[in-house]
């Protein structure tokens, strides 16, 4: 045989091989990211007052957070972090498949025209972006299975007070709360946990790509729902 | 040594001590100055300053399928606040500590830190802040803040307002406070 044709079938092999690796490192970049929890199918109120079922996040990306407006630090630039990345998915045209949820950690106060107001002093896009406040319970129940720790703090004048019965309603309070953010694939999975107000963007940003690349798996192989207690 | 020798020694040296006393520099005091006094957009207490119908002193739950909102009982209707952040600077050569702070924007204000234990994110108030001679404290989110409580008209990006703080030794000094949306 000439020596071109084994030179060919050489540089051919080659070229199999290099298409193989590739494949290899590209499966393997989508399979390093976990599986943490799955979000819950459960009700909300959105920011206009309408009903809105986490479910309804299913087949897209979801950017999620939970956080108050009486917070004015942490909360804000978590608020702020998240905002940066809808104007950077809106960049790179996957405003259509990358869906914001914020969470409130304080329904009591955050009613669905605060949240309102409070994106709107913030500008943000609500084309995909959705303020959710609701039930209490439910919420309290959100942060379990999300691992969210969130603990009121009473103050009279930034005194702590034990209770609030020993301020007669005279005291407000905080919540101290983890500071993260949640990147949801499009089965409703938890994928990544980004630090909060210390998100990096370009990672993030790059966590969120794939996820968007990530083609769906059958649902026969999803984890069983979580289940709402409603206390009677 | 003579009786002379010895008064001229001791002239000479009170001179010296004299000279010496008067080339040290006394005592000034803090001298304090604030750099780049900044805040956070935030929306005024649209609600309890009663606009809208229906809306006086109410909040509402928000559950179940309204449509629409703001209807129920009990609850605050939501406060509004913001955060302050700045540099002190004290060139001084005594200590100073910021005492207290007060805006025409809020309601109240408020000292606070925020602290992080792990992904933690703690809140609370304190009653003052030490500034050592010569040395700056810097207020940055994430960590020390001057709250706005229950703001009076919103802040948008590019507004101003005056905020006052009040320093135990130097007294109050008014610096005008510029709204951007900084996201360090």
């Amino acid at each position: 045989m000439p020596r071109a044709f084994w030179l060919g079938v050489g540089i051919g092999l080659l070229l199999v091989a290099a298409a193989g690796a590739v494949r290899i490192a590209l499966d393997a970049r989508d399979e390093s990211l976990p599986v943490y929890m799955t979000v819950p199918d459960w009700p909300f109120v959105d920011q206009e007052g309408r009903t809105f079922w986490l479910g309804q996040t299913r087949g897209k990306v979801v950017v999620l957070a939970m956080f108050y407006t009486y917070c004015p630090d942490i909360c804000a630039l978590i608020t702020a972090r998240m905002h940066e990345l809808q104007k950077q998915v809106a960049a790179e045209g996957l405003s259509d498949q990358v869906l914001f949820v914020s969470i409130t950690l304080d329904p009591e106060r955050d009613t669905p025209k605060v949240l309102r107001r409070y994106a709107q002093a913030r500008k943000v896009d609500f084309t995909n972006w959705v303020f959710l406040t609701g039930d209490p319970s439910t919420i309290h129940q959100l942060t379990e299975v999300l691992g969210i720790y969130a603990e009121r703090v009473y103050m009279i004048n930034g005194t702590p007070v034990a209770t609030p019965e020993a301020s007669a309603g005279t005291a407000t309070y905080i919540i101290n709360h983890t500071d993260r953010i949640f990147l949801v694939d499009r089965q409703g999975r938890v994928r990544a946990l980004p630090p909060g107000s210390r998100t990096e963007l370009p990672n993030t940003m790059e966590k969120i790509r794939r996820l968007v690349r990530e083609q769906p798996i059958s649902s026969a192989l999803l984890p069983m729902p979580c289940s709402l207690s409603i206390p009677f | 040594m003579s009786a002379s020798k010895t008064f001229q020694a001791a002239l000479i040296g009170g001179l010296l001590l004299a000279l010496v006393a008067c080339a040290a520099p006394a005592a000034t005091g803090p001298k304090i100055e604030i750099v780049d006094p900044w805040a956070r957009p935030g929306m005024s207490k649209e609600m309890s300053m009663g606009k809208g119908h229906g809306d006086h002193g109410h909040g509402d739950h928000g559950h179940g399928d309204h449509g629409h909102d703001d209807h129920g009982h009990g609850g605050h209707g939501g406060v509004a606040n913001s955060a302050v952040y700045f540099v002190i600077r004290n060139e001084g050569d005594q200590p100073d500590a910021l005492i207290e702070a007060a805006t025409d924007v809020a309601e109240k204000v408020e000292l606070h830190e925020t602290r992080m234990q792990g992904d933690m994110a703690m809140m609370r108030a304190v009653p003052r802040v030490e500034i050592p001679a010569r040395q700056q404290v810097e207020f940055r989110p994430r960590g020390l803040h001057v709250m706005l409580i229950g703001l009076r008209r919103d802040l948008e990006v590019g507004d101003t307002f005056t905020l006052t703080l009040r320093f135990e030794k130097s007294g109050e000094k008014q610096v005008t406070v510029t709204v951007k949306e900084k996201n360090p």
